[in-house]
């Protein structure tokens, strides 16, 4: 088989990469921007690909970075993701918006470790192994984290739950 | 994922947020390929600042100050056409990756552990069949040599788009040349090429420019530098 075609990589990974940056916490503004920077990275990267890496992790490993660097030179605190969604509430079930927003919104208020392991592991499904590799990060490292990611958000749901009961759908399951 | 269970009304949470489909606007997806396209037509100049910043931060003085160097006497003699500021935010975050090679080189060699600013491995041997997993698993010391080669193959490309914008073609000519013998199936290559066809225009040499770009279509197919390809060949 030949090198992939960059073009048939980007149209299959390009909403895994959207989503990913939303839940990294880019305003919705500027998604097509850094998008276009994971990209451009994972264009100039792809023959250097490492096939012993499944390949989402890896392109959320370029995101993760581009992301935080983008951080580093807009120096501020990045502000909830959810602040900028404008979601189409009628194309899609209430409940479910408003708990996905929720939990965005949560994931804004961890540390950029922390979420980038919840987001890997917990959303994305892939193995402490493979996000180890992605992040650049030890597996003791990665479980680590992840046990204390969960303990926040598991902090900030009941919280949320307790101050405003509004995601019935999260309550309902538990 | 194993590790400790996860709070059931987390559990909710996640499973609420995968079933909600990605909220991305009509036409998003070709306007951010146009825009990769752009960005990579335009080069990896303003980058320099980022990659010079990784080495500087490593220890790597004397790599970044000539690299600093060199893209210093390209902002002055490339005035004329300053990247647009959309353009210098893709490439800063671009290039600092392809520059951090060095920085992570060091990093492991004084801290075993890996760490979370690492980007993912870099091999520069070989070009995948495709983005599927393999058996083989990456040992540091092929890595670091590898962020080596990154470097230095980052330079070699640096260098000759300064000579080229600073109208010494046949010296850019010359350091594509080399960078195409050290790194046949570098990284960079489709840079490289892109850049050769341009130095080979600019040094009246449009006939060779024209067998370079055939080439280069057939190597290269759908690539994201043919349209600047095409239309520097145009002019």
């Amino acid at each position: 088989m030949g090198e992939p075609r960059f073009e048939d990589v980007y149209r299959e990974h390009f909403a895994y990469v959207w989503r990913s940056l939303e839940r990294l916490g880019v305003e919705r503004r500027a998604l097509e921007d850094v998008a276009q920077d994971v990209f451009v990275v994972a264009y100039r990267r792809l023959p250097a690909y490492d096939r012993a890496l499944p390949f989402r992790p890896w392109l959320f490993g370029i995101a993760f970075n581009v992301v935080r660097e983008r951080r580093r030179r807009l120096r501020r605190k990045p502000r909830p993701a959810v602040l900028d969604h404008e979601v189409r509430d009628d194309d899609r079930a209430f409940a479910t918006v408003e708990a996905a927003r929720t939990l965005h919104g949560m994931l804004a208020r961890l540390s950029a470790e922390k979420r980038a392991v919840i987001i890997l592991c917990d959303l994305d499904g892939q193995s402490a192994v493979d996000a180890a590799a992605a992040l650049g990060l030890s597996v003791e490292a990665v479980y680590s984290r992840l046990r204390r990611a969960r303990a926040e958000l598991s902090r900030m749901a009941a919280r949320d739950d307790d101050e405003e009961p509004v995601h019935g759908l999260a309550r309902g399951r538990a | 994922m194993s590790g400790a269970p996860v709070d059931p009304r987390l559990r909710a949470l996640y499973d609420a947020e995968r079933a909600s489909a990605a909220d991305i606007p009509e036409g998003a997806a070709d306007r951010v390929l146009e825009g990769v396209s752009a960005k990579l037509a335009a080069g990896a100049t303003a980058g320099a600042a980022g990659s010079s910043a990784a080495l500087l931060a490593c220890g790597g003085l004397a790599a970044a100050a000539a690299v600093a160097l060199g893209i210093g006497i390209f902002a002055a003699l490339d005035g004329a056409s300053p990247p647009a500021p959309e353009q210098v935010t893709g490439h800063m975050a671009a290039d600092a990756t392809v520059g951090a090679g060095l920085a992570r080189d060091l990093d492991e060699r004084e801290q075993p552990a890996a760490r979370l600013d690492a980007a993912p491995a870099l091999e520069l041997t070989a070009a995948p069949d495709s983005p599927t997993p393999s058996s083989r698993r990456e040992r540091p010391r092929t890595r670091r040599r590898a962020a080596w080669n990154a470097d230095e193959e980052w330079t070699l490309v640096e260098r000759a788009r300064i000579a080229l914008r600073s109208g010494h073609a046949p010296e850019a000519i010359d350091l594509l040349e080399a960078h195409a013998e050290r790194h046949p199936r570098g990284a960079l290559t489709e840079e490289r090429e892109r850049l050769a066809i341009e130095a080979l225009v600019a040094s009246g040499r449009v006939d060779d420019a024209r067998r370079r770009a055939d080439d280069f279509r057939r190597r290269h197919p759908g690539s994201l530098h043919q349209r600047e390809i095409d239309r520097l060949l145009r002019r």
